[in-house]
């Protein structure tokens, strides 16, 4: 009973490098149908946000020495991405602290790759997304774009 | 035989499949091989199709109290009926004459609170198709796709002027090769517009479909081809056309960046392990 109240939640399959932190979680109310990824409250206006590291496989022919990421945060408008708020590329670590402040009680939308090279030149992987939900169709881990429900969130704490 | 009380569900299923999907797309096939990236040396950028506009607009109050209306009786019929036993029928029939008004009703009222004055609707739609028609969008693309491509590859790039005759692309593309050219990258742009769920005053997203194809331009033999849809934003209808269809405007220039910048790295950066 107290589950069904509470809702439930899971960790969603994740598309690309894994988040750490904020970890990504999807529910939502046991009896209905209207689960969805949850905006994960982050400690601080400039928080930390981390990730698994990239780890070529060996025979890959990508040089392990010079692994970097790069991120993006998007503002959100009627549950879509808006404006790419923050972007660093070629951040040299699987974490990155914001070096400027987001807005407070704000709800926003991430994503994380790495970047590296194959016989001198630049590659990336492809974008972290969850792969749920899956709506009918096609895999969204294999889609062009992150649709809307698939993008990695969190929210920021209030003022104060 | 499919059970009488699934039959509006299964309608409402139909109605909603046909008219919902504005934004179907495909997997992405793989990406071009190493092998292939490295052999690559010059490419032409061609974009030059002018695409059609697609507009899904809100509803006015009276279209969308009617599908309201519609939508209202179909799930009144599909309202109970999932029992068995002599009373089954007699407590269907029941259920009915009281769900079926009672939907209906309902339905028309949320959409006609939900719809947008006809006059609202035909002011934004004017706006944005002016402003869809100042923008040569392949050119807009073209530059993006030139500018991404200088600042991710070491490839030297090429825009050949637009095709003036009728000349098919095989030919047109041996003259290229003739020129130095190993591979032609051809977007066609198939549409561009607003795309969401069809209900009285959806959120629209910004979409633009492109068929990409990189071909070998000696032979013409395609090396890779995938109808690309690229969205941007969220907003209502009307909100598009605020301020002289600003919102729009700039989310053109937003949209076809996204675009280039995805199709480019696609083919030439994106490596899946």
């Amino acid at each position: 009973m107290l589950t069904t109240l509470a809702g439930c939640t899971i960790e969603p399959k994740i598309c690309g490098l894994k988040p750490i932190f904020p970890g990504p979680l999807y529910g939502g109310p046991l009896s209905g149908s209207n689960t969805e990824l949850i905006f994960v409250p982050v400690d601080s206006l400039q928080p930390t946000l981390r990730w698994e590291p990239f780890v070529p496989s060996k025979d890959s022919g990508i040089a392990a020495d010079n692994i970097q990421y790069d991120l993006r945060v998007w503002s959100i408008a009627n549950g879509c991405p808006e404006d790419e708020v923050y972007a660093r590329d070629g951040i040299q670590k699987p974490s990155h602290r914001f070096v400027s402040a987001l807005k407070p009680a704000t709800n926003y939308f991430w994503s994380v790759r790495a970047r590296f090279t194959i016989a001198g030149q630049v590659r990336v992987s492809p974008w972290t997304l969850s792969q749920y939900p899956w709506r009918p169709g096609p895999d969204p881990c294999k889609l062009p774009t992150i649709p809307c429900d698939n993008y990695l969130r969190f929210r920021t704490p209030d003022p104060g | 035989m499919i059970p009488l009380y699934l039959l509006p569900s299964l309608i409402l299923a139909a109605l909603c499949c046909g008219c919902g999907g504005s934004l179907k797309e495909r997997e992405l096939p793989a990406a071009p091989s190493e092998a292939l990236r490295a052999n690559i040396r010059t490419v032409a950028i061609i974009c030059e199709q002018n695409p059609r506009l697609e507009m899904r607009k809100a509803q006015d109050k009276g279209s969308a109290a009617t599908e309201g209306a519609i939508g209202g009786f179909l799930s009144g019929a599909g309202a109970g009926g999932h029992g068995g036993g002599d009373f089954a029928g007699a407590a269907q029939v029941l259920v009915w004459i009281i769900a079926i008004p009672i939907g209906t009703v309902s339905g028309a009222v949320e959409g006609a609170i939900e719809g947008v004055p006809r006059e609202q609707i035909e002011r934004a739609d004017l706006e944005l198709r002016k402003a869809a028609d100042e923008v040569d969008v392949s050119s807009l693309l073209r530059g993006r796709l030139l500018e991404e491509a200088q600042r991710n590859t070491r490839y030297v790039l090429r825009t050949p002027l637009p095709s003036s005759d009728e000349q098919d692309c095989t030919a047109r593309y041996k003259k290229l090769a003739q020129e130095g050219v190993d591979t032609v990258l051809e977007v066609s742009i198939l549409s561009m517009g607003l795309g969401g769920n069809r209900e009285p005053n959806p959120p629209l997203q910004l979409v633009i479909r492109a068929r990409v194809r990189l071909v070998q331009a000696i032979d013409g033999r395609e090396l890779y081809a995938y109808p690309w849809v690229s969205t941007y934003g969220s907003h209502r209808f009307t909100e598009w056309a605020e301020n002289h269809a600003q919102p729009f405007r700039s989310g053109i220039e937003r949209v076809t960046g996204l675009a280039a910048r995805g199709i480019i790295e696609e083919l030439f950066l994106v490596h899946r392990p």
